[in-house]
């Protein structure tokens, strides 16, 4: 069966360049990058390639990109280097939308460190408040870390305004970008972040590499502390394959940044439009503007979020749910109930995430598939009656 | 990435089965999820009760009573995953044709034991199939008595 896969903001294929570019360096070329010798070297001479890369996909300097495990290796570092810098200050801010690589982070540095959290709360569309934010900015505030781009709803926030806000105060700010990068532009020589974290399988490159960004000038401690490598911000020899394909995956993101935000965008509409056309009582979550382009979360009155993905997994199509039911918790996603999305709805949505390795064929089989499911699921639901919900 | 055809003729409970198996459910859990033979309504019900889970599944059932003692037939509607459904539709087999009373003694353990196994994060759902199902005999009950 052919597989129609639009879970891309969990992770995504690994772009055939990619994988070529990574080959050699699995088998062949196997030198250290530290080694003196020249076999070692030409590996270390293709990781600075693809540092700059890297760096080219966000407009930042070579020297500011650290390479690192995953996305959230990026992400604790970041928290953990800000925090050390300023031993003194006890107050973190986060919001309540965030990836478990930060929200849960955050909690552990209140319950275990006794630090002071603020979780900022989002409205109805998973808008910032940002009137609340700015209020809580304090003396004794060490670090703002605020994500980009959410990857349940595809909401964006407004960080270029947030870190001009925080450069004027002083505070350190770090922003999740691991779902924005390849979707929306990204320049930190005009947003002006301290750490701005990156995770290759959300770009095309494999699972396990991450990068940070870390602003030229900026007092820095590292995470994993051991040899030379990244100029002694993050130890270990480096993983030369996965950096490579980084860098490849970086320069094909960027070349594709103006197609996603056009043909993968305008397939991400349709099937909005679709499916809000032909499925009665669904409604999407989060605001239809300050979004994604890939992202399209909708909730499904009625019925259930795990058992529309087994059904739908019957036509092969591979999405995610926000229900209480896949997140084996009690609780739906913590997302959707921060935005305060009823209950009824959280329960019954259905994420798809594209990439531009979508086609529209695609989207009419997601369309006709799930009118079908949801009829279906509808047809034993104890809220449904007479193609009406009760 | 180029191959423009999908067919919607693709429809496979194998999938399904498949994923279902990987995620800790048993053959006999399977079976009751996928044929559903127990879901709907019953017209002219003896009984309708209904009963929302810790998690937020939901579930009605309906009861046929024969002769103010012996369950003659169930049906449920859920609103819920797998592990819902799987365990609503074993517990039906477990009390059709029994007395009220019998009805009443089936426990969760009886309906894990039909379902075989279910992924430890479902068990809850076993609960919800059993709660509902006692609270429409008691309801039952209760409007006998008054
Ligand atoms: C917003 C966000 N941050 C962080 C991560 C974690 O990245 P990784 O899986 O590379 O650790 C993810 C991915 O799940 C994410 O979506």
């Amino acid at each position: 069966m052919k597989i129609v896969y639009t879970d891309n903001n969990a992770t995504t294929k690994v772009a055939d360049e990619v994988i070529e570019e990574m080959l050699p360096y699995l088998g062949e070329f196997y030198g250290n990058p530290s080694s003196m010798h020249t076999f070692g070297d030409q590996v270390g001479k293709k990781i600075k390639e693809a540092r700059q890369k890297v760096a080219d996909l966000i407009n930042a300097d070579p020297e500011e990109i650290v390479f690192t495990s995953c996305g959230t290796e990026s992400d604790n570092s970041a928290i953990f280097s800000a925090i050390h810098a300023f031993p003194d200050k006890k107050h973190i801010i986060t919001s309540n939308v965030e990836h478990p690589a930060v929200k849960n982070l955050f909690m552990h540095l209140g319950k275990k460190q006794g630090y002071k959290i603020t979780f900022v709360p989002v409205d109805k569309k998973g808008i910032l408040d940002t009137d609340q934010l700015y209020k809580r900015m304090t003396e004794d505030t060490a670090l703002v870390s605020l994500m980009w781009a959410n990857n349940e709803t595809g909401v964006l926030f407004p960080i270029e305004e947030i870190a001009q806000k925080t450069r004027e105060k002083g505070i350190l700010f770090h922003t999740d970008a691991v779902q924005a990068a390849g979707k929306v532009v990204i320049d930190v020589k005009k947003t002006d972040v301290d750490m701005l974290s990156l995770s290759g399988h959300k770009i095309h490159a494999p699972k396990g590499i991450g990068v940070l960004y870390i602003k030229n000038g900026l007092k820095f401690s590292p995470f994993l502390i051991g040899g030379h490598q990244e100029k002694g911000r993050r130890g270990g020899t480096e993983n030369t394959v996965s950096i490579i394909g980084m860098g490849k995956a970086c320069e094909l993101a960027k070349k594709n940044l103006p197609v996603v935000n056009t043909a993968v965008r305008k397939l991400r509409d349709y099937l909005q439009n679709q499916l809000l056309e032909k499925i009665p009582s669904c409604s999407v979550n989060g605001d239809l503007n300050l979004r994604l382009p890939n992202t399209l979360s909708i909730g499904f009155d009625a019925v259930e979020g795990e058992s529309i993905l087994l059904m739908l997994d019957r036509y092969g199509i591979c999405a995610s749910s926000g229900s209480a039911c896949t997140s084996g918790s009690l609780d739906p996603s913590h997302v959707l109930m921060a935005m305060g999305v009823p209950f009824k709805s959280a329960h019954g949505t259905i994420r798809f995430s594209l990439s531009h390795y979508n086609t529209p064929e695609e989207m009419d089989h997601i369309i006709l598939a799930l009118i079908s499911v949801i009829e279906k699921l509808r047809a034993m639901s104890p809220f449904w009656k007479n193609g009406k919900l009760i | 990435m180029k191959e423009k055809t999908v067919t919607l003729n693709t429809s496979s409970s194998d999938a399904e089965r498949k994923m279902l198996s990987d995620a800790g459910y048993a053959d006999p859990a399977i079976k009751y999820y996928l044929e559903k033979k127990y879901m709907g309504h019953i017209e002219n019900a003896d009984q309708i009760s209904e009963k929302i889970g810790s998690c937020g599944d939901t579930m009605k059932v309906y009861l046929k009573i024969d002769d103010n003692t012996i369950i003659e037939d169930v049906r449920y509607e859920i609103t819920g995953c797998a592990g819902a459904i799987s365990a609503a539709m074993a517990a039906v087999d477990l009390v059709k044709g029994k007395t009220l009373d019998e009805a009443l003694l089936i426990n969760d353990g009886h309906v894990f034991k039909a379902l075989e196994n279910i992924p430890e994060k479902k068990h809850h759902c076993i609960q919800l199939a059993v709660k509902t199902l006692h609270k429409g005999i008691e309801e039952f009950k209760t409007r006998q008595t008054v």
